[in-house]
């Protein structure tokens, strides 16, 4: 990994990709955990074919809070399947950690909307989260360690013995959220994980990936259809377009590294960005629209 | 039951249900009472040597197969009913390994599913017992005839089940075991089966008394020993109360290996039934 390090140093940082100062981090500029570059997906060939994601370009930093909000049915799923490498792009350059992803990379989780059929229900709470480290060759104590731990984290000590089918549908996935946290990711990919949960309970969860991730250091890549929840949680919003989808823009948040469900949502920078998004994706042009006018400009 | 138990506590509300329950269990007790005397003075009246009365039955199946005051096995607990579980146990046992092993490997290939799916529905009408001719042809009068007929037999249920359970994992499970980079081997094994392990149970509870029909049915031609034999026999040589105590001990046995069976599939299906019950 030293290796790969070295290969992208401050001048490989393609210009213009991000205006912002780097925050201060003892490694210095922050490494591109996962870089997407012109990726497209069709599905089908022939005149049947519909093509799905048009051209992504964006990029994740280490450390980074990144969401993607679009209109629904622009292929955010897709999208993500793809950058978990469950799917093979059909075209464009995708790369983790400067290695083209061609099958589930290393040092990746999930966790899934549907917390019902990711977790597996005839598993406890705790073997749950254990499941995924037993093949990282972890001694018993470690691996007890980062269960403890990570249960500890999402507030579900004293769960572990339950079964996940006990647990409310909020709880579950923080269940998920554990289990991801335990097999201690480079990045965590997270796709729409609290669209089927109550709003109230969601914005308790929402504050808990905040908190984890703070407490983990943990890079983040949050897909939702919420405008509100993507502006909240992120460090910068990748905002797509309709069918055959592209990426609109990719906004900037500004609103610090602390947030609350009240204060953030007041502040005049969080309104002014989430009008923004909201009228982009209202608004939002089909994909190879956008590409056409972007060509002829 | 007993789980239950340890679980509910008593409060003033549940005491009705709890009542309800007893009265529930009496009755049952009380039918059951009920229905052997009526049996037993019925035949008393009748007086017909084709129809023993119940405590002769009994009497004649503690005589035939509880050991003896010198505590050794009867010679028909040698000769028929240990060879006969032996055999309902071996058959059941290819079965169930031949139905989940096959069965998942239709289910996860697609093409041999689309091959196999129709002849398998075909050779699942086939009576087994229809069958009995062709295997005592090519395997001749011996044990391993009447195991491999049971085993034939009775893998339908499993097979079919097996294949419809893991046909029915959801795609999402086998993602996540992808995105963690589960091995290919803990996949099948702690991941597909385990969750297809209910439709899997289900089979192999049906086939165990497929398992026990055939079992008799495959000792009762062209054999010297089984529950089958010794049924054929009593009723040969009119030794009526014999034929009788050999079905009384087929219900026996079917019913103590069902509760056998129950029981692993309540250890192993624990998490089911937690589940049902939400708590906080």
């Amino acid at each position: 990994m030293t290796v790969q390090l070295s290969h992208r140093g401050p001048a490989a940082e393609r210009p213009g990709t991000d205006p912002t100062p780097p925050t201060p981090r003892p490694e210095g500029p922050a490494m591109t955990l996962l870089d997407i570059d012109h990726l497209t997906h069709t599905y089908g060939t022939g005149p049947g074919a519909h093509m799905a994601l048009a051209d992504i370009t964006f990029d994740v930093k280490q450390g980074e809070f990144v969401s993607i909000v679009g209109p629904s049915g622009c292929g955010k799923t897709t999208l993500l399947r793809t950058m978990a490498g469950l799917m093979p792009p059909t075209g464009g350059d995708l790369r983790f950690l400067d290695q083209r992803i061609t099958d589930v990379p290393e040092g990746l989780a999930m966790v899934f909307q549907d917390y019902r059929g990711s977790l597996f229900p005839w598993l406890t709470v705790e073997s749950n989260v254990r499941f995924p480290l037993q093949h990282l060759g972890l001694d018993k104590a470690e691996e007890q360690r980062r269960v403890s731990e990570s249960l500890e984290a999402v507030g579900l000590a004293g769960n572990e013995k339950k079964y996940p089918g006990q647990l409310s549908g909020g709880m579950q996935q923080r269940v998920a959220i554990a289990r991801a946290l335990a097999y201690r990711p480079k990045i965590m990919l997270m796709d729409e994980p609290f669209a089927s949960i109550d709003a109230q309970t969601r914005e308790d969860l929402e504050d808990l990936v905040l908190k984890v991730r703070e407490q983990f250091d943990m890079t983040m890549l949050f897909v939702t259809h919420d405008i509100d929840e993507s502006v909240y949680l992120a460090d910068r919003v990748v905002v797509l377009s309709k069918p055959s989808t592209v990426v609109q823009t990719i906004l900037d948040v500004p609103l610090g590294r602390h947030r609350d469900q009240i204060t953030t949502k007041e502040d005049p920078v969080f309104i002014q960005i989430r009008g923004e998004v909201a009228r982009m994706i209202r608004n939002a042009p089909a994909g190879h629209e956008l590409l056409a006018e972007r060509r002829s400009a | 039951m007993s789980v239950n138990t340890t679980t509910a506590p008593v409060t003033p509300g549940t005491q009705p249900h709890a009542v309800r329950r007893g009265l529930s269990i009496a009755t049952r007790w009380i039918v059951l009472v009920g229905i052997l005397v009526v049996w037993q003075v019925s035949t008393m009246l009748m007086d017909n040597p084709f129809f023993p009365t119940p405590v002769k039955i009994v009497q004649k199946a503690a005589v035939l197969w509880l050991p003896g005051p010198d505590g050794l096995l009867t010679r028909s607990m040698r000769l028929d009913v240990l060879p006969s579980i032996a055999r309902a146990l071996t058959g059941f046992g290819l079965a169930i390994v031949a139905g989940v092993a096959l069965g998942t490997a239709i289910a996860l290939s697609r093409r041999l599913e689309g091959f196999l799916d129709w002849i398998l529905q075909f050779m699942r009408a086939v009576p087994p017992p229809t069958l009995f001719p062709v295997f005592l042809i090519l395997l001749g009068t011996t044990d391993q005839m009447r195991i491999a007929l049971i085993a034939f037999g009775s893998v339908w249920p499993i097979l079919l089940n097996t294949i419809e359970g893991v046909r029915g994992v959801r795609p999402l499970t086998i993602e996540t075991s992808r995105v963690f980079r589960i091995s290919p081997a803990r996949r099948l094994f702690e991941v597909i089966l385990p969750s297809a392990g209910p439709k899997i149970l289900a089979g192999v509870r049906t086939s165990l008394s497929l398992a026990l029909i055939l079992m008799v049915i495959s000792e009762m031609i062209a054999s010297s020993s089984g529950i089958g034999h010794q049924l054929v026999q009593a009723q040969r040589s009119f030794a009526i109360t014999n034929m009788w105590a050999g079905i009384l001990l087929l219900a026996i046995l079917g019913y103590l290996f069902n509760l056998i069976l129950t029981l692993v599939e309540r250890r192993i299906l624990a998490w089911q039934r937690e589940s049902g019950r939400e708590t906080s």
